[in-house]
């Protein structure tokens, strides 16, 4: 018991040093539980996903963190503080309007092969290069349109993706140059003034364009020989959906302070066999469920937890007159039925927030947090409650049964759910709570994944448990996932006021005015309900003693191993 | 004998021919589209995709080119990895067959074996000691087995011993294949030596063992000349669907124990929606079970002359 309230307060101590963010100590380290992996200077971890290397092609958080260690991007992520720092560019300005900013790329930058010989200089050319791959319809990439805020740069695609009507416009003409060897100016079509947060997402790494038209575009970077790096390690091996190997570059720029000689990632399916590998001494560093985390937490052992920025929520499909969910007054009966504590608690038993506001892991002008912002806004109140609010819930159901014109009995909810048992779990708890306190029998109905996101793309559903997670750190990024046009909202949402909002924060350059129109959007989504945020994920993972610190977790920064310092 | 081989070929030839046609109309009516991910792409991006893989034209169109490309033996460009299914079907056959040969050999000769004792020390200890093997072998399925093997062997004895005998998990030395072999080979192993026993019981109440015995000959030269032969004919019967099923791999074991083999891609490639690996691993898949069925067919002839090939 008393290894048990130890090992809380020791959680408790973790989650406040890191929300000063600094990058992590181990809170375990000399205990001698977990020795962790026995190579020197080399550390093992898991990675969920490493199904392409190709960076234009990247789309996944894990696979761009592997990226994050081979490949240097024109700026970076700090791991102590989660600002951006220098890389490929040593400096850089930007123009009065925001418009124009022009990179002054590190002198003596080397690209190296997989057997870590030096192959090139890094120059601006690289950058022009592989922008104009990521924005070349043939390449098809998934995240071309991060490439797509230069000027000329959607037209550009439309035009070369053979869109009818859309005028010409060459490649040349698209808003990144190459004035010389070290010098790269970009040209925006809008002011962003989360510009540097674009070109450090790993997509936006360079390409070294000999190296890449000589394997030929179908080759690059399916192998560890067909590709080229830049970044603090170079890929030497790589067996698919297993593991990757990358070494120590000797060659990169701040490779005095890298210390670990190799870090091997690796994929895991079954989650017991993770557990045991971990256990074992073969891997440093897991994620882990929260029955793995009680009995981590029995031992003694600490777990630690950091924020992805991922925020969950129930989409609702409220654009067809003839489902019931399409009653504001009923979504807010069923967000104030909900106990998202309970729910946390039963399925996820980590230390997962019932969330206040909707968007996540994004900072604020002013306070630490983009949400602070908004709870201060909002007097301090939240916008969604953390237990189930019965009196709230029953005023809004009442309400809704008189708009419908229809008894309890008769509401047809039904939570469409993708397979998986902690997902089903998920909806069967909210199932449960909607039932005691509305008297609602909502119906699950149980959909493989790729059939639950067509019929979700497709609005053909009630209720459907979602998640988002940030792509850059700024409320834009969760924000105009609202709007009218947004593919991504799949709720048939449409408010001409809260599409007047997102227009006019893109527009707004100052930095407090453009924050309040952000939280007036966090305010009417709370209003007219079309989600109903449910969590912020905490993540839990152990780490073995041999990291002993310097490694982080963050959100946009799934991991950050590059400066981990070992235990002697 | 040579007219038989060529007819059971065109009938190979038939039977993928089916296979892919009904496999590549069934995946079309899965419901999504490989292209549906948790966040949206544009319309323009969308089209750029489908053209990319060739989903852009009519379905019969694509299957033409698809049975064209079948036939030049290019099974297309996986579209969750962006590499040729043939390339990942290679590599990952490779350390599937490799595991599958270990497997196969341990429960061939064990199960062999096995059967074999039981049945000639019919109702003593070593029967039942060996039906119980057998029991075990074919009641638990090969994950537990492989759970089972992998916490006791691996986690918890390196524990007490201090030291490293089975790694945990893994894939690259010849340790790293004692485990998953085992578990893998268990289950085809009860099936032989349950087999075995039963066959070889038949044999050795027949006139032909008594005629051997009359002649004196030794009960070494008796099970070894006439009684194992004859009886392991079932067992080879069996050898075809288990050869293909244990050198395609399993989802179970290679999941726990993390091995990079074939057997992920059937279940993954569905969920992901990847046309051309679920085509990839299905041709693959059932050209290899049609080579083994006919492979043991033959071989039956060898082993029996009593069984003529041609009809």
């Amino acid at each position: 018991m008393k290894n048990r309230l130890f090992a809380w307060l020791l959680c408790l101590v973790m989650l406040l040093t890191a929300s000063v963010a600094v990058a992590e100590v181990n809170p375990n380290a000399g205990l001698g539980y977990y020795p962790g992996t026995s190579t020197p200077g080399s550390i093992a971890v898991e990675c969920s996903t490493m199904s392409v290397m190709n960076t234009i092609d990247m789309t996944y958080n894990t696979e761009l963190g592997i990226a994050r260690h081979t490949q240097d991007c024109l700026v970076k992520l700090s791991p102590v503080d989660n600002q951006i720092v220098p890389a490929a560019a040593e400096s850089w300005e930007s123009s009065a309007d925001g418009l124009t900013w022009t990179f002054k790329i590190r002198p003596g930058m080397k690209w190296v092969n997989s057997n870590g010989e030096v192959v090139g200089d890094v120059t601006a050319h690289d950058f022009v290069f592989a922008w104009s791959e990521l924005l070349n319809p043939v390449n098809a990439c998934e995240y071309f349109n991060f490439a797509a805020v230069f000027k000329n740069a959607q037209a550009y695609y439309d035009y070369a993706s053979g869109v009818e009507g859309a005028p010409e416009v060459t490649i040349d003409q698209v808003g990144f140059k190459a004035v010389d060897d070290l010098t790269l100016v970009c040209e925006l079509e809008n002011v962003l003034p989360y510009f540097l947060q674009y070109v450090k997402f790993e997509v936006m790494s360079p390409i070294y364009e000999p190296f890449y038209t000589e394997v030929g575009a179908e080759n690059y970077a399916t192998s560890p020989d067909t590709a080229l790096y830049c970044g603090p390690f170079y890929m030497t091996e790589w067996v698919l959906e297993n593991k990757i190997v990358t070494k120590k570059n000797p060659h990169w720029w701040d490779a005095a302070n890298v210390s670990l000689d190799q870090i091997e990632w690796i994929k895991y399916v079954d989650s017991n066999a993770k557990m045991n590998a971990f256990q074992g001494g073969e891997v440093d560093l897991i994620d882990v469920t929260g029955e793995q985390r009680e009995m981590f937490g029995a031992e003694g052992f600490t777990v630690s937890n950091y924020i992805g920025g991922y925020s969950f929520y129930l989409y609702c499909a409220i654009d067809n007159p003839d489902r019931d969910i399409s009653n504001l007054n009923l979504r807010k009966a069923i967000s104030y039925a909900l106990d998202r504590e309970q729910l946390i608690n039963t399925v996820f038993k980590n230390d997962s927030e019932p969330s206040p506001t909707f968007a996540l892991g994004i900072s604020g002008v002013n306070t630490e947090t983009f949400s602070e912002a908004v709870l201060a806004a909002n007097g301090g109140e939240r916008l969604y409650p953390v237990n189930s609010d019965e009196a709230k819930a029953k005023e809004y159901f009442a309400k809704a049964l008189e708009e419908l014109g229809k008894t309890a009995d008769q509401i047809d909810v039904t939570f469409m759910v993708s397979e998986g048992t902690q997902n089903e779990l998920y909806n069967q708890v909210m199932q449960e709570q909607l039932r005691k306190v509305l008297g609602i029998e909502a119906k699950i109905e149980v959909l493989t994944i790729t059939e639950a996101r067509a019929r979700r793309n497709a609005h053909n559903y009630d209720l459907f448990a979602g998640g988002w997670g940030p792509d850059y750190n700024d409320p834009m990024t969760d924000l105009d996932l609202w709007t009218t046009t947004n593919g991504n909202n799949h709720t048939g949402y449409s408010s001409a006021a809260y599409d007047e909002l997102i227009e006019k924060a893109k527009v707004e350059t100052d930095m407090v005015a453009r924050e309040q129109i952000f939280v007036e959007c966090e305010k009417l989504i709370a209003e007219d309900m079309p989600i109903i945020p449910i969590y912020w994920r905490h993540e839990d993972y152990v780490v073995s003693e041999k990291m002993a610190e310097g490694y982080a977790r963050l959100p946009f920064q799934s991991y950050n191993l590059i400066y981990t310092k070992l235990a002697d | 004998m040579a007219r038989y081989i060529i007819k059971r070929l065109v009938y190979a030839v038939l039977t993928l021919f089916v296979l892919i046609t009904l496999v590549f109309f069934m995946m079309r009516m899965l419901p999504g589209d490989p292209f549906l991910g948790e966040k949206a792409i544009s319309p323009t991006a969308l089209a750029n995709m489908n053209a990319k893989y060739g989903l852009d034209k009519p379905v019969f169109i694509q299957y033409l080119m698809y049975m064209g490309n079948c036939l030049k033996g290019d099974l297309g460009v996986s579209i969750t990895y962006n590499r040729p299914v043939m390339e990942i079907v290679a590599e990952s056959f490779l350390v599937s067959a490799d595991l599958g040969i270990r497997a196969l050999i341990f429960a061939v000769i064990a199960g062999i074996l096995l059967g074999a004792i039981a049945a000639i020390k019919r109702g003593t200890f070593v029967d039942s000691l060996s039906m119980f093997v057998a029991m075990i072998g074919v009641s638990v399925p090969s994950f537990i087995l492989g759970a089972v093997f992998q916490y006791f062997l691996g986690l918890q004895l390196r524990k007490m011993l201090g030291m490293n005998i089975f790694p945990i998990q893994g894939w690259g030395t010849f340790k790293h294949t004692l485990l998953p072999a085992f578990a893998l080979g268990l289950g085809s192993l009860a099936t032989v030596s349950r087999l075995m026993r039963t066959s070889m019981l038949d044999v050795l109440s027949s006139d032909y063992i008594k005629t051997a015995r009359s002649k004196g000959l030794s009960q070494g030269q008796i099970m070894w000349r006439h009684a194992l032969r004859n009886a392991v004919m079932p067992v080879v019967t069996i050898m075809g669907p288990t050869v293909a099923s244990v050198l395609t791999g399993t989802f179970v074991i290679e999941s726990i124990f993390n091995i990079p083999g074939l057997g992920k891609y059937f279940v993954t490639s569905i969920k992901d929606l990847d046309y051309t690996m679920i085509g990839g691993t299905v041709v693959f898949y059932g050209a290899l079970l049609i080579i083994c069925t006919l492979v043991v067919d033959l071989l039956y002839g060898f082993i029996d002359p009593r069984v003529k090939l041609e009809e």
